[in-house]
């Protein structure tokens, strides 16, 4: 009895510390403004309205300017892309704009990888940028399919500190050491890349670079993960258009056609549309470009303006 | 099976418990199947080579005992130490013996017709080869009696929590402590738990964390300077210090839990202000063994060569020590090395003692405690290295400018992480300092003060641990 009482006593107020900790840690992920916290909290809990969401990887966090895309369509667009995100992150967060209390938005971007078919390995990027987010119902349903961790963060929260790494405690204490925590440039979840010199050595040298026709690698994981993201947006009356972005090359080959052929069977069941901008003049203009499949400022507001223009069409 | 892992968490309520609900003539079997399952989590085939030492030597014991003759008593031994060490050599040395052969042989011009062998180390091989040997070389020298109980002898040899990393037991310590009683104790129940926690927050907050800053740096030498090299081998002192005393406190602490008492393996090392007295802290087990059955044998042995015979035992006896800890060139030299600065101590001792009543005590102390702990983390860079190129690299690379500056290497490493192991070894040094590692006189000083070092030791384990059940470094030996 005396030891049980000892082990309680103890026990009781390192819960009770930890669970504290842990409310000073989330309150300040959910003060984010950036990066993926600042992406998840704007869509999940702000009221902006947004008619355009723009999904997708690092391709379409840098290269995608919401500004130039509201300017050309007159609409409001939003872009959630995160670094290394694939569908079934970016269908987590979808989701979690939908289950709260906006208007539905019009329409939605995907910006597909090249290599979209090659399987993953894992299927959510980093689980636990999710974990403070683990009662949003978007999250644990989508999320608890693939992770463990969400299934014990929301039924125990106070043990929820020790699934967080360091870059998540790290994270949550820059809204409180730092005010100002906007990065510079980034708005509208878009983080635009600044100067127009190619650092990579391959890419420097580069003479004989082409967009590589498809891979023909489509895994049935990644098949299915794309169709349950659009059946999201077809199930909510959102057209939805599968983008292939621009990527640097030396020449221009008009037969490539990235869309694989297991692609078309999905377009054609959901209704969804493909913009491939393979053939684009802006592939050829090596200043547009920070890397092979990166743009850098300026070549992303070109390309933020040619996608805009497409969007129209598409949503038209 | 770890430490640090969930079965672990189920298995040692679940063992404790049952030992004490258990009369005391069926305990012993209890800890030895425990024991057994302990083991077999690791890779359940090698448990047969624990029970041919144990057979070996349990009827060695047995015979040594009842030897008419001095004479016939050591041939037992010698069996029995051939026994332990031809295991040792089989799996630990063999690959390593026929790697230097076939460079030598290569040298000449010859290949190698010896094949190698494909095998696993099995895991803690060395720590529990030395407890069996312990016993039939005290049984030979008259300080304890050969055990006649098959089971409680392995259990000696198996017993779960010093089992794959000691600390290495005396059978004078334990033998008679599987035969008593051992009734439910409030005291030591809640000291044992106390300790456990103490060590599990030495690996998982500090050891885990710096492992990996450490490995980042040994992975990348090349990317990192001078500064930051230096800064990632002092930090590996830290990570081992920590996760081999954390392993040692879990593994007393455990016992404890019980009423077992475990030998203390570390007393603070690294506040130690010269070689000699760091051995006396640091992996007392094993520096015990080595002095008792090895270094002191032979300066007596050798006692007319007079300081001849300490250099010669002290190189023989560090050398063999590094060996013992990896099969390895790296390991060789590390024990050298150690062996060279301990000769050096032992030879200027008095020069060192004049040394010390010249220099203000505070500025004395200080450099010597400075001075060692560099000297040890640059002997830890062999320990560390995976191979001798690896270890040149990295001592070349103390001097390595980079194209970055410090505070951008650092940022990579992550500032964040690295400001937590500060503050979290400052914590550990304050505590170890204050309550000493096993922690068992404040309880009775001041019960708050002790109780609040626990909720804030297990709250930091919880926000700050790492729980990837990384291995402990000392398993692999």
């Amino acid at each position: 009895m005396r030891l049980l009482k000892y082990i309680l006593s103890v026990i009781l107020p390192t819960f009770a510390l930890s669970y504290l900790a842990l409310l000073f840690v989330n309150s300040g992920l959910k003060k984010q403004q950036n990066d993926f916290f600042g992406t998840f909290n704007h869509i999940a809990d702000n009221s902006d309205k947004h008619d355009i969401l723009i999904f997708g990887a690092s391709i379409a966090k840098n290269n995608i300017n919401p500004r130039v895309i509201d300017s050309v369509s007159g609409k409001s667009s939003f872009n959630c892309g995160i670094y290394g995100f694939g569908f079934v992150d970016s269908k987590i967060l979808l989701e979690s704009y939908l289950h709260s209390p906006h208007p539905k938005p019009t329409t939605v971007v995907y910006v597909m990888q090249p290599d979209w078919g090659r399987p993953r390995g894992h299927e959510i990027t980093y689980a636990p940028q999710f974990y403070p987010y683990a009662s949003n119902n978007a999250v644990y349903e989508t999320g608890s399919k693939y992770d463990d961790g969400i299934k014990l963060v929301k039924y125990l929260p106070f043990v929820a500190l020790s699934k967080y790494n360091d870059h998540l405690k790290y994270s949550s204490l820059i809204p409180f050491v730092k005010k100002d925590h906007l990065r510079k440039g980034n708005y509208l979840g878009y983080e635009p890349i600044y100067g127009t010199v190619m650092n990579l050595k391959r890419f420097e040298n580069a003479t004989n670079i082409i967009i590589e026709k498809d891979s023909k690698e489509t895994s049935p994981v990644q098949q299915n993960n794309l169709e349950d993201f659009c059946k999201v947006c077809t199930d909510n009356n959102i057209k939805l258009l599968l983008v292939f972005p621009c990527s640097y090359t030396t020449k221009i080959d008009t037969t490539v056609d990235r869309s694989f052929p297991a692609l078309h069977k999905i377009v054609d069941k959901y209704n969804v549309s493909i913009v491939d901008y393979a053939n684009s003049e802006m592939n050829m203009v090596k200043s547009n470009f920070f890397d092979l499949y990166h743009l850098n400022n300026i070549g992303a507001d070109k390309f933020s303006e040619l996608l805009a223009k497409d969007i129209l069409k598409g949503a038209n | 099976m770890l430490f640090n892992s969930l079965d672990f968490l189920i298995f040692f309520p679940l063992v404790t418990l049952l030992f004490f609900l258990l009369p005391h003539k069926f305990r012993w079997s209890l800890l030895l199947t425990a024991s057994c399952i302990f083991y077999m989590f690791f890779k359940p085939v090698y448990i047969l080579i624990i029970f041919f030492t144990i057979i070996i030597d349990y009827f060695a014991g047995i015979y040594i005992e009842r030897a008419a003759t001095p004479e016939k008593k050591r041939k037992l031994l010698i069996i029995s130490l051939i026994a332990n060490i031809g295991v040792l050599a089989v799996f630990k040395y063999y690959n390593f013996l026929n790697s230097n052969l076939d460079g030598l042989l290569s040298v000449m011009g010859y290949s190698n017709p010896i094949p190698y062998l494909k095998i696993l180390l099995p895991i803690g091989l060395s720590f529990h080869t030395f407890q069996a040997m312990s016993y039939t070389i005290e049984i030979s020298r008259g300080n304890q009696k050969a055990e006649k109980h098959f089971g409680i002898y392995a259990l000696y040899v198996m017993f779960y929590p010093q089992l794959v990393a000691g600390p290495i037991e005396r059978p004078q310590n334990m033998l008679h402590q599987f035969h008593e009683k051992q009734n439910f104790n409030y005291e030591l129940m809640v000291s044992g738990l106390r300790l456990m926690l103490w060590g599990f927050f030495k690996k998982l907050v500090i050891a885990d964390r710096i492992s990996l800053v450490v490995d980042e740096i040994y992975r990348n030498t090349g990317s990192y300077s001078g500064p930051i090299i230096i800064l990632g081998c002092m930090l590996f002192t830290f990570q081992i210090y920590c996760d081999f005393s954390g392993y040692s406190d879990i593994a007393v602490g455990s016992a404890r839990v019980m009423g077992l008492k475990l030998m203390k393996n570390f007393d603070r090392p690294l506040i130690s202000k010269n070689l000699t007295e760091f051995w006396r802290r640091w992996h007392i087990s094993l520096s015990s063994w080595f002095n008792d059955y090895v270094y002191t044998p032979f300066v007596l042995a050798k006692r007319d060569w007079g300081k001849v015979a300490v250099v010669i035992g002290l190189f023989l006896t560090f050398s063999i020590s590094g060996l013992w800890h990896g099969a390895g060139w790296t390991f060789v030299i590390y024990g050298t090395l150690n062996g060279i600065v301990l000769i050096y101590e032992f030879l200027s001792k008095k020069f060192r003692k004049n040394l010390s009543k010249k220099i203000p005590g505070l500025i004395y102390n200080t450099s010597s405690n400075l001075l060692l702990f560099l000297f040890v983390s640059f002997s830890y860079i062999f320990f560390r290295s995976s191979d001798m190129h690896t270890a040149i690299t990295m001592i070349k690379s103390c001097v390595h400018p980079s194209s970055h500056s410090i505070m951008e290497q650092l940022q990579n490493l992550g500032l964040f992480p690295l400001f937590i192991i500060f503050i979290m070894i400052v914590y550990m040094h304050f505590i170890e300092r204050k309550f000493e590692s096993g922690i068992p006189k404040m309880d009775l000083q001041k019960p708050s003060l002790e109780r609040i070092f626990s909720i804030v030791t297990l709250t930091l384990i919880i926000t700050l641990g790492i729980f990837n059940q990384q291995s402990f470094i000392y398993f692999q030996f």
